[in-house]
Order: C-alpha cells, then sequence, then structure tokens
C-alpha cells in the first residue's frame, strides 16, 4: 500500500506515472476503424484508480478544511460568549 | 388520426426509436430491450427520478398508440412533452454544467440500484426552465459488476470537454458544438491546454489519459480486439463518476468586464422615464394577450423576461447572441420564479436543421413555437449591423409568434448614430415610418408608444 495515495498499488502508481510522462508531448489522432469508446474502456481501470486517489485526496483535504473551520467557528462562539454582559 | 411520426435525432437507437401521434411522445421498446428495460422498472428507479424531476415523467403504455409503426415493439413509453426542445449547442456554459452534472447524479444514483446508462449523449437532456431533465429512459439497462463506463469518452467529447474548452481558452463552445454535433473531440482540446492543466490529476483521468490510449490505438489497433474484455469494480466505477461530479461543479469561467451586453440594462440611451413606460408597456401587452409562452429575442441578462414571468407568461425562451450577457441570463434564471431558459443564438444565423440528412436536429425556426415575441431593441443590429433587409427582419420575428411587441430604434438614438459612425449609411429606409408601414401591411397594430428619450417607438401587435 502507497502511503502518499492509499487506494493506488505501487504497479498502478508507476503505470500511471509513466502514462503520466508520456502524454506531456502527445498529440491525438483520429480513430477512423476503432469504435472511438474503445480507447477510453481500454485504459478505465488506470483512470479509476487515479479518481479514487483523488476521491481519497478530496475527503483528506475536506477534513483538513473542517478542522479549521470548526476551530474558527468555535473561537467566534467563544467570541461571542466574551462579549455576553 | 395522423400516423406516428419519428422524431429525428431517434434512429440510431436499436432499443426504441420516438414517436409523435397527435401531439403525445411515444418511444417504442423493442422485444430485446423490454427485457432489460423491465429489469430496470423492477429496481424503483425510473419512478423515484420521475418523482424528483431528474427524468421526463413517463409511463408503460399500449403499443398500439404507435401504430404500423409500433408492430416490432413489445410496448410503448410515453413521455411527457418537453415544451421547448433545445440542443446543447444553444446551451449556456452555466446550463451545460448542470446539464453534466444532472447526467453524473443520474449515473450515481442509477448504480445504486444496479443500474447503469448505456450513453452518455448530451442530446438526452433538456431544459424545463433553467432545470436540466433526462428525457431517454430506455438508456438505462441493468449493471453488471464489473462492466466498464461505455459512456466515458461519449461524455467527455459532449459535456467535459466543451466545457474545459470553455474554461482554458475562452473559446464557448456554441460554434464548435454546431460545427461538430458529437461534441469537442480530445484533440481539439490538447491544443488548448497549457502545462499547468497537465499537472491536474483530473485532467490527467479524463483527457490526458484517454489520449495517450487513443494513439495507441492508431498505432497498434490490434489493441482493440486482443486480451480479454476490460473490466471496472464497481467501487471505481463510482470513483470516476464522484470525480467528474467534483470538478465540474468547480469549474467556472474568469468574470470579464469588457463585454458591451453585460452592462446594457444600466448603460444604454434611454432615461429613466423612458425606461418606466416601456416596462409598464410591456407588461400591459402580456397581461392583455396571456400568452402562454414568450421568446424574447435579444432577452441580454433576462430583464424582460422576468417581467414576462411576472406578468404571469407561462414559459420565457430567451435568444441572446452574447457569450457573457448569456450567462448572466442562465444564472438569472435559476433564480427566477418560474421557467425562463435563455439560449445562444444569432439572430442573423440561427441554429439550422442538421445531422443525417439534414434532419437529426431540427432548425430553431422549426422548434419555435411561441405565442408572443418580445423584440426589445434588437431590430437595428439585424438591419444595420447586419445589412439584413428590414422586410425580411420583421417577417422573421411575425414568424416566431402570433403577438409580441417590437421596439424600433431609429437613426437619430444615440446606439444607433454610434453604429452608423464606423460605416457608411446605405439604409435610407430604415425609417420609423417604413417600419410601421411594413408592419401594418402584416399585422393588426394594437398599441404604439415614443419613448421619451433617443428615438424609440414600442409596438404591440396582433395577428389579423
Amino acid at each position: 500500500m502507497n502511503p502518499c495515495f492509499p487506494s493506488l498499488s505501487r504497479r498502478q502508481l508507476m503505470c500511471s506515472a509513466l502514462m503520466a510522462a508520456l502524454l506531456f508531448s502527445l498529440p491525438a489522432t483520429a480513430l477512423a476503424y476503432i469504435d472511438p469508446g474503445t480507447a477510453n474502456i481500454l485504459v478505465q481501470a488506470v483512470i479509476g484508480a487515479i479518481a479514487a486517489a483523488a476521491g481519497t485526496i478530496a475527503v483528506f483535504w475536506s477534513r483538513i478544511r473542517g478542522l479549521f473551520s470548526s476551530k474558527k467557528s468555535d473561537d467566534k462562539k467563544s467570541d461571542n460568549n466574551s462579549t455576553q454582559p | 388520426m395522423t400516423a406516428a411520426r419519428r422524431i429525428g435525432g431517434s434512429f440510431r437507437d436499436p432499443s426504441g426509436q420516438v414517436f409523435e401521434n397527435n401531439g403525445r411522445i411515444l418511444r417504442s421498446v423493442s422485444t430485446a430491450a423490454a427485457v432489460k428495460f423491465d429489469r430496470v422498472l423492477a429496481s424503483g428507479l425510473i419512478d423515484e427520478l420521475v418523482a424528483d424531476g431528474s427524468l421526463v415523467p413517463t409511463k408503460k403504455v399500449s403499443r398500439e398508440l404507435l401504430q404500423a409503426e409500433g408492430t416490432q415493439a413489445a410496448y410503448a413509453l410515453e413521455h411527457e412533452r418537453i415544451p421547448f426542445v433545445t440542443y446543447p449547442y444553444e446551451w449556456s456554459f452555466g446550463a451545460l454544467r448542470e446539464a453534466a452534472l444532472l447526467h453524473l447524479k443520474i449515473q450515481e444514483r442509477a448504480l445504486a440500484k444496479g443500474v447503469t446508462l448505456s450513453d452518455a449523449s448530451a442530446y438526452n437532456v433538456q431544459f424545463v426552465g433553467a432545470k436540466p431533465v433526462f428525457i431517454d429512459a430506455l438508456s438505462f439497462i441493468p449493471y453488471e459488476e464489473g462492466m466498464p463506463w461505455a459512456g466515458h469518452r461519449q461524455f467527455c467529447e459532449q459535456f467535459l470537454n466543451p466545457l474545459l474548452m470553455y474554461v482554458w481558452s475562452g473559446v464557448p463552445h456554441h460554434a464548435l458544438f454546431r460545427g461538430r454535433l458529437e461534441g469537442v473531440p480530445n484533440g481539439l482540446l490538447l491544443s488548448a491546454a497549457r502545462w499547468r492543466h497537465k499537472l491536474s490529476l483530473n485532467a490527467l483521468a479524463h483527457v490526458f489519459i484517454p489520449a495517450w490510449s487513443e494513439r495507441a490505438l492508431v498505432s497498434r489497433p490490434e489493441r482493440a480486439s486482443g486480451a480479454k474484455r476490460p473490466t471496472l469494480a464497481s467501487g471505481r466505477y463510482l470513483a470516476i463518476v464522484q470525480q467528474l461530479s467534483r470538478w465540474i461543479s468547480a469549474l467556472s469561467l474568469p468574470t470579464r468586464k469588457d463585454r458591451v451586453w453585460t452592462n446594457y440594462a444600466s448603460d444604454n440611451s434611454y432615461s429613466l422615464d423612458g425606461r418606466d413606460l416601456k416596462v409598464r408597456f410591456v407588461r400591459d401587452a402580456i397581461l392583455a394577450d396571456r400568452p402562454r409562452s414568450v421568446l424574447d429575442i435579444g432577452c441580454n441578462t433576462g430583464e424582460f423576461s422576468r417581467l414576462a414571468l411576472e406578468a404571469h407568461a407561462g414559459m420565457v425562451v430567451g435568444l441572446e447572441a452574447d457569450p457573457a450577457a448569456l450567462e448572466l441570463a442562465f444564472a438569472n434564471a435559476q433564480r427566477f420564479n418560474g421557467p425562463f431558459l435563455p439560449l445562444y443564438c444569432d439572430t442573423a444565423n440561427p441554429s439550422p436543421s442538421q445531422g443525417w440528412l439534414g434532419r437529426e436536429r431540427e432548425s430553431l425556426n422549426e422548434r419555435v413555437r411561441t405565442d408572443f415575441a418580445l423584440s426589445l431593441a434588437v431590430i437595428h443590429h439585424m438591419a444595420i449591423a447586419r445589412n439584413l433587409p428590414l422586410a425580411e427582419v420583421i417577417e422573421w420575428i411575425l414568424s416566431t409568434a402570433p403577438a409580441g411587441v417590437i421596439e424600433f430604434v431609429g437613426k437619430q438614438d444615440p446606439m444607433v448614430k454610434v453604429l452608423l459612425s464606423s460605416r457608411e449609411d446605405i439604409f435610407p429606409d430604415y425609417t420609423r415610418e417604413e417600419f410601421l408601414k411594413l408592419l401594418e401591411a402584416r399585422v393588426k397594430i394594437v398599441a404604439t408608444a415614443e419613448l421619451p428619450s433617443g428615438d424609440r417607438t414600442l409596438v404591440h401587435y396582433r395577428a389579423r
């Protein structure tokens, strides 16, 4: 299990990184004889792995933000309380 | 009783096609599709989506209603009629984003019920006011564990890529989508991508990796037929849908203040008195005619569309050629207390009939069947800015509805003076008198009013 992307296996992570590196200089070419949807279906396991990683990051990030925002609202509450006579 | 007529655009689907019979919208369900669709119905998904307004009201009816067309069908589905059919190349950015989010929300809810969607066509979403509604009940199919998302590429081309193209490069999707009915291909989007876009996990997953895969397939097509059929775990399927939802709901256009029309309501040639008179005139005309539907030609941000709704018009469809004003109009439409749908339309070049045999997508003129047309300060843009013959402009406006209000802006108006300052005045017949003469020859004039400032005349007319 990878500590940074818990939902990605080491192999999937390596594969994604390699693809990302390859992609930086790629133009797209039209498909003439193959059903266009095939290109996406063939790599959906990789897309799914990245999406799962992105989901984990999103949850993690919202928890961090939640931590700060709840602290802020707590601060506000205590501020309000302190102004009570 | 007239024969059931097949509606263009539904002929590609072997599961069933859409017909119109005496104003009723019917969908045939083939015997093969019925087996699957009965399982979808049993899941309860259809009832649930209809109940919360995500899916157009749909019920099972006898195939007899399809008449001769229905001999091969197991049964038919009847859908509630969409008041005004529109296409993605007419939607604002905001509307396309709402349609994309509806598709994803439906996909997510379907998965929870063991159902999925067989495709991801943007044409399967329609709008009632500013609210998107899904119309293709037959694209729901039972989900089997491991099934990949068959519509991913279509979703990207028809929803994601046009939105990204707009955000990344500032190029609105309307002309691109109208020119290529399947949407914006990856190749075109990649030309708008910058380095910073390549650092996004979202873009990596849904733009760059599919583009790489496409390229790999072109050089080694045997990859498509070889190996075993790719599978996708249901958790990952859901993760893809949720990632796209998060990404698309966060997409927005950069705010630009250099557009002409977004400030039009506060920046025009008439005074507050003139504005009050115009508001009263339009309101009285709509109250008198009580139209069920209004077409607001050159709706700008929807100020007079709202007025029409407040005067109890049943619904308003707006046409606007400026993308920035259109975005504001759609944002307003989401807040209005009534159905208002602003659409992208250059009135000098409205959406044509196009697609297969030129009949797959109907022209705007064929779809417009409104009761009342508001043409406020648009005639000079068509007749002077675009050199269209005044008589033909009037003919076109009159063809959209049997009644309405036209605001004629004469050559002494400051806005028309600006329009003419940079070009030769080749419009000797562009006068108030000529305008009224042309109008009177075709319709009955109910009322007229002169605005106290500028050179503007309001006319309320009805068909004879």
